[in-house]
């Protein structure tokens, strides 16, 4: 042996000395095992502390023997694999001790040659602490992962927004409406979410914060909001919200519409009020005027009853005086002109307060049948009669000015209740007969229609202007002028006819005149 | 058969012009001796005391209604035809009375006089039949009688 080999032999029993020194003050477990067999050839007192067996038991231990036996296939894998690649570490293996208590251990292993002779160095750390921490933190983020996928809102999360400016965390109910596209799982913002490119609307959510609404060609109407909290590292974490508001969106809509529909129920429902409030108005009207009406005519027919009858008593009388004056009277005094101008003065003067009463008869009969108080129900009635007493009422309108071409045609009664079908026909001739300035006609026209009563009242008037036409049954509706008409006169005329199942239809050209058509169902 | 018979015609009306008019022309046309009261009460007394042929009253007066008034009449005097004058445009209440207190015939304000005199002479006439009838009635029933006791004598001399 030279001196260099001594001098070599030397030095390598001082490193192997060194190392072995090392190897003894390891905190660490440190096992030598054998290249071929897998069997423990080494073992420092750290790993004999760790394994809980002494290190002559440990010797011609295999290394799977320290492991429970649901791990030893994988420790023969690793053991294996540091054969062949010279190295390999585990960090999810435990111990079984001698006394059957489990350590977590991290395995770093390495090929170690020594000269022509090799061995696998198996360094194994304790890390049953960290172990249980590690599973402690798991479980806590678990947990927080639960509460987050189960919100009703989709989280998308930028731990730092300067750093890495995309999105480290999406809860399940984001990954649910908008499923990670394989060739993009990063996601910086909502931007990058599909639809990013369809027309927003900028709105102020609930919480008071700023949000952008999208609504997605499947009709999903979803509203982003961003989010920003200082965290401990001292920047800038953003949170954004995605809801989905589509159903919100969809009652939303929903009560707009029911709300626009009340609004115009409630609409037609105060014009059909108003339409029955002015009825009920003139129908009040009309019975206090009936009432009086039938007073007037009780009181005036007992005066009149007497001047009727005392006139042709005086006509009886005089035809006596008559008989006797011509038998008994001589000629001379026959030629008296006092005589014979008394006799004619007498004469028509009788004749003409005949006429006079007559016409204060019709008078009152008209008034009476207008008003028709002893008629408040339904009853079969003759239009042409109603026709005739309006007329004679509304006469004071008309005469010299005027005149009225009657042209009746054949009609059965109609059911109806008169005084209003009397109400109606006075309010058309009203109208009728103030539509026309100075001179002019009306033209009444009655016929059978099928199953209907048709009355026609055409005037020469001035006509109603077109943007009237469809105002005229409005109720307050008036162009006559404060004093002249209440602008109740054709809404009740329309509310009459409907109760009464009938129709009413105006036409009308400015400068002609109009023309009103109504139709009453017979029997 | 000459008429010698006098008629007597009972009116009654609040309205003293009213009556006048009526007593006025039925002086004038007819022969019927007319009696006017302006209450019902006094008329009915009348009724009472005297034989009356026709009774026409006003509806509305104050002391007592035309149907209520005639009512009574009826009771007193059934066989008198009863005519009722209404000023008031109430058909429905006339007529409800011609059924109830068996009225002849309403007429109404303003009366034409020539219809007034030919309802009046129908009721007159239609009364004087009646009576006339009743009249040969008894008359019958009085000839019936006879007869019985005449036979009853010739069943007692033949027996």
């Amino acid at each position: 042996m030279s001196a260099s080999d001594k001098q070599e032999i030397r030095q390598l029993r001082e490193s192997e000395e060194k190392y072995r020194k090392m190897i003894e003050r390891a905190s660490d477990g440190i096992f030598a095992l054998d290249t071929e067999t897998g069997c423990i050839i080494e073992a420092n007192p750290r790993a004999e502390a760790m394994t809980g067996y002494s290190k002559k038991e440990l010797l011609g231990m295999h290394v799977s023997d320290l492991h429970a036996p649901g791990e030893r296939e994988e420790v023969e894998t690793l053991f294996r694999k540091v054969n062949a690649a010279g190295s390999g570490f585990s960090n999810h293996l435990c111990f079984l001790t001698k006394s059957g208590k489990e350590v977590a251990v991290d395995i770093s292993a390495s090929v170690i040659t020594f000269g022509d002779k090799k061995i696998i160095q198996r360094i194994c750390r304790d890390v049953t602490q960290r172990r249980a921490l590690e599973r402690q933190i798991a479980a806590q983020r678990d947990y927080y992962e639960f509460i987050l996928d189960m919100l009703p809102v989709g989280l998308g999360v930028k731990k730092d927004v300067n750093r890495a400016p995309t999105i480290e965390f999406e809860n399940r109910r984001l990954r649910e409406m908008f499923p990670a596209n394989k060739d993009d799982p990063k996601r910086r913002s909502w931007h990058d979410l599909p639809g990013g490119d369809l027309p927003r609307k900028t709105i102020i959510d609930d919480t008071g914060v700023y949000a952008e609404e999208r609504t997605y060609p499947d009709g999903k109407v979803y509203q982003f909001t961003l989010n920003y909290y200082r965290n401990r590292e001292n920047s800038w974490s953003e949170l954004q919200l995605v809801r989905d508001v589509t159903r919100r969106r969809e009652l939303e809509d929903q009560l707009k519409l029911a709300m626009e529909d009340l609004e115009q129920k409630v609409q037609e429902r105060t014009l059909e009020l108003r339409q029955k409030q002015a009825q009920l108005v003139q129908a009040e009207k009309m019975a206090s005027l009936g009432n009086l009406v039938a007073g007037i005519a009780h009181e005036i027919n007992t005066p009149l009853g007497a001047l009727k009858s005392n006139n042709d008593l005086l006509v009886r009388s005089l035809r006596k005086i008559r008989t006797v004056l011509d038998r008994d009277l001589s000629a001379e005094a026959r030629q008296h002109p006092e005589f014979l101008k008394s006799m004619v003065a007498i004469e028509d003067l009788n004749r003409v307060n005949q006429t006079a009463m007559q016409r204060i008869v019709a008078i009152v009969r008209s008034l009476r049948n207008f008003a028709r108080l002893d008629a408040a129900e339904q009853d079969q009635v003759d239009i042409h009669e109603g026709l005739d007493s309006t007329l004679t009422l509304v006469h004071h309108q008309m005469k010299n000015r005027i005149r009225v071409h009657k042209d009746y045609g054949k009609l059965p009664t109609i059911y109806c209740y008169p005084n209003q079908l009397n109400q109606v026909f006075m309010n058309v001739l009203v109208n009728s007969s103030q539509a026309i300035e100075d001179k002019g006609d009306i033209y009444i026209k009655t016929f059978r229609d099928d199953d209907k009563a048709v009355i026609e009242i055409r005037d020469t008037g001035r006509g109603i202007p077109p943007e009237h036409l469809k105002q005229i049954f409005d109720p307050g509706f008036t162009t006559k002028g404060a004093g002249v008409g209440t602008g109740l006169g054709l809404s009740i005329v329309y509310q009459i006819i409907e109760d009464h199942h009938g129709e009413i239809k105006i036409e009308s050209e400015e400068d002609k005149g109009t023309t009103v058509r109504i139709a009453f169902p017979i029997g | 058969m000459a008429e010698t018979v006098e008629t007597t015609v009972v009116l009654v009306d609040d309205e003293e012009m009213v009556l006048t008019s009526l007593r006025s022309f039925l002086t004038l046309e007819t022969d019927y001796t007319v009696e006017t009261f302006t209450n019902p009460v006094t008329a009915l007394l009348f009724v009472r005391e005297n034989d009356v042929d026709l009774v026409l009253s006003d509806y509305l007066m104050p002391e007592m209604d035309g149907i209520t008034f005639l009512g009574e009449v009826r009771k007193i005097k059934p066989d008198v035809p009863r005519i009722i004058l209404t000023g008031y445009a109430d058909k429905e209440n006339a007529i409800k009375a011609i059924n109830e207190i068996g009225l002849f015939q309403y007429i109404e304000k303003p009366w034409d006089n020539s219809d007034l005199l030919l309802v009046l002479r129908n009721g007159i006439e239609r009364k004087r039949l009646m009576n006339k009838l009743e009249e040969k009635i008894s008359q019958v029933a009085d000839a019936e009688g006879d007869l019985q006791s005449l036979y009853n004598q010739i069943l007692k001399t033949f027996v």
